[in-house]
């Protein structure tokens, strides 16, 4: 086997040793966990053992739950979901398709209209793919360029189309989007900017709220990333069950408890068509702080998956103080700014004072106070987007 | 001679590592020793797999993020890579690292 340039997940492997899997472990996936009749098609978690009716009713079951227990939607509420490209999107079109075709009383009742961002070149079979999966669900699709919403967002009807081949011939030959030199400023900033342009979007199309396709997996990196980069405030709006910094537009993640292989076993089993990117596969580079999270997280998947459940779970419980929605939004990302009340020196106040300093040095920056500028700081952006602000200017 | 013929399928991205090809039908020749899923894996790395071999297998199984299901069900009920394989089994690779 020859060496790979990634740093890889490792797991154990072996003849003997897999998953801990031994005889008498064997013996105890003879049924299905729920019915307690059937033979097990899939275990979860190295642990639960399901049948295919079981695993696949748990998993409508786990989506509308969810749905209804956090009142997400008001009834006919429009919906903008987020299509992205790998099981997820597919899981939750089928998900929405089959709740909302229900014959109950437990009929969801919601519009969707279904967003595609493309990030890089797309090639028109590719988007050809993913508008015959959408249509197939029978819901609305638009496509936006990424790089045209941050050259003319302004005016989202120019660049916002129902039709793919419309964004192709407008398709801007520059990448508008400024990568900084940092790999982390840079992810943090696209991260930014597709929640904005999601939010725009929304209220463009009337929504109030958007369907994002993030899976535990994604939540779980998100929250270790936001703590890592001092947005550890901000938890409950990067990572929880709502986003709400907008007071309009609301961010859910209705995937947050799934994890990949059950949704690649549901579209297994629903016998659902997949629209995979060549240029997406997962190559765990560890440049950014994103990078090396995301490969951490993956390990914790592979050999301790309770742990990524514990983590969702403790995002699921994180709220914010209501009053401090409130307050007035940093620049960047649009969180509500915390007031800094404590005469302590933290690490914000550190960073501030840090920049205050390279600041003095230039000759030509007016004099001013360390206070003043702090103040500054504080009325503009959050901590953590104060530091990324720093790679932009330069 | 009695060879042992499978249907091997790939999805989720895995197809293209394989030329886009999404089944293959493939007759293994006889041998001693009984087919398993490690013999399987061997056979493709040789037969089917030209390159970037990392991105489906690592050791003697496959990569971490590739799902393996044998007739529908989930290899590892199935004692994954040491699973005998039996004639017209449908042994599918599904890629969880392509996208989203
Ligand atoms: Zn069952
Ligand atoms: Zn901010």
């Amino acid at each position: 086997m020859t060496c790979s340039h990634h740093a890889v997940p490792f797991r154990m492997v072996g003849k003997n040793i897999w998953f801990g899997l031994s005889l008498r472990d064997k013996k105890k996936w003879d049924k299905c966990n729920k019915c307690k009749s059937n033979v097990p098609v899939i275990i979860l978690r190295h642990k639960d053992v399901y049948c295919k009716e079981c695993f696949l009713s748990g998993a409508a079951h786990k989506f509308k739950a969810f749905i209804g227990k956090n009142h997400l939607v008001k009834k006919n509420d429009f919906v903008l979901v987020c299509f992205r490209s790998g099981h997820s999107s597919v899981s939750l079109l089928h998900m929405l398709r089959s709740a909302l075709d229900l014959q109950t009383p437990k009929k969801l009742k919601l519009r969707p209209i279904v967003i595609y961002i493309a990030k890089a070149t797309c090639e028109p079979q590719f988007l050809k793919e993913i508008e015959d999966v959408v249509c197939s669900f029978n819901f609305p699709l638009y496509f936006i360029s990424f790089n045209q919403y941050i050259s003319n967002g302004q005016e989202l009807d120019k660049v916002l189309f129902a039709n793919f081949r419309q964004m192709l011939e407008n398709y801007p030959q520059i990448n508008s989007f400024k990568r900084t030199n940092n790999p982390t400023a840079t992810q943090t900033l696209e991260r930014i900017y597709e929640q904005q342009l999601l939010t725009e979007v929304a209220k463009h199309l009337n929504c109030s709220i958007v369907f994002v396709p993030d899976i535990s997996l994604n939540v779980a990196t998100n929250l270790l990333t936001s703590i890592s980069l001092g947005r550890g405030a901000y938890l409950p709006l990067d990572t929880g069950i709502c986003d709400t910094r907008d007071p309009q537009i609301t961010i859910v993640r209705p995937l947050r408890h799934f994890d990949d292989k059950e949704l690649a076993f549901y579209n297994v089993y629903n016998k659902l068509k997949l629209v995979v990117s060549p240029n997406e596969i997962k190559k765990f580079n560890n440049t950014s702080v994103q990078d090396l999270i995301d490969t951490f997280v993956s390990n914790l998947q592979l050999n301790y998956p309770a742990t990524i459940t514990t983590v969702v779970r403790t995002g699921d419980k994180l709220a914010l103080d209501k009053t401090v929605l409130k307050s007035k939004a940093c620049n960047l990302c649009k969180a509500p700014l915390l007031n800094n009340t404590s005469e302590e020196l933290n690490s914000a106040t550190a960073t501030d004072f840090s920049r205050w300093i390279s600041a003095q040095l230039q000759i030509f920056k007016k004099d001013e106070s360390f206070n003043e500028f702090e103040i500054k700081q504080r009325e503009l952006y959050c901590y953590a987007c104060s530091k990324i602000i720093e790679f932009v200017e330069k | 001679m009695n060879s042992l013929q499978v249907n091997v399928e790939f999805g989720g991205g895995a197809e293209l590592l394989f030329d886009n090809k999404k089944t293959v039908t493939i007759s293994l020749p006889e041998k001693k020793e009984k087919w398993t899923i490690e013999h399987l894996l061997i056979w493709i790395k040789d037969n089917l797999l030209k390159e970037r071999q990392e991105m489906f297998l690592q050791g003697n199984s496959v990569r971490p993020g590739i799902l393996v299901l044998v007739n529908d069900t989930d290899w590892e009920l199935m004692n994954t890579i040491n699973y005998i394989i039996q004639p017209n089994d449908r042994i599918l690779f599904i890629s969880t690292l392509h996208g989203g």
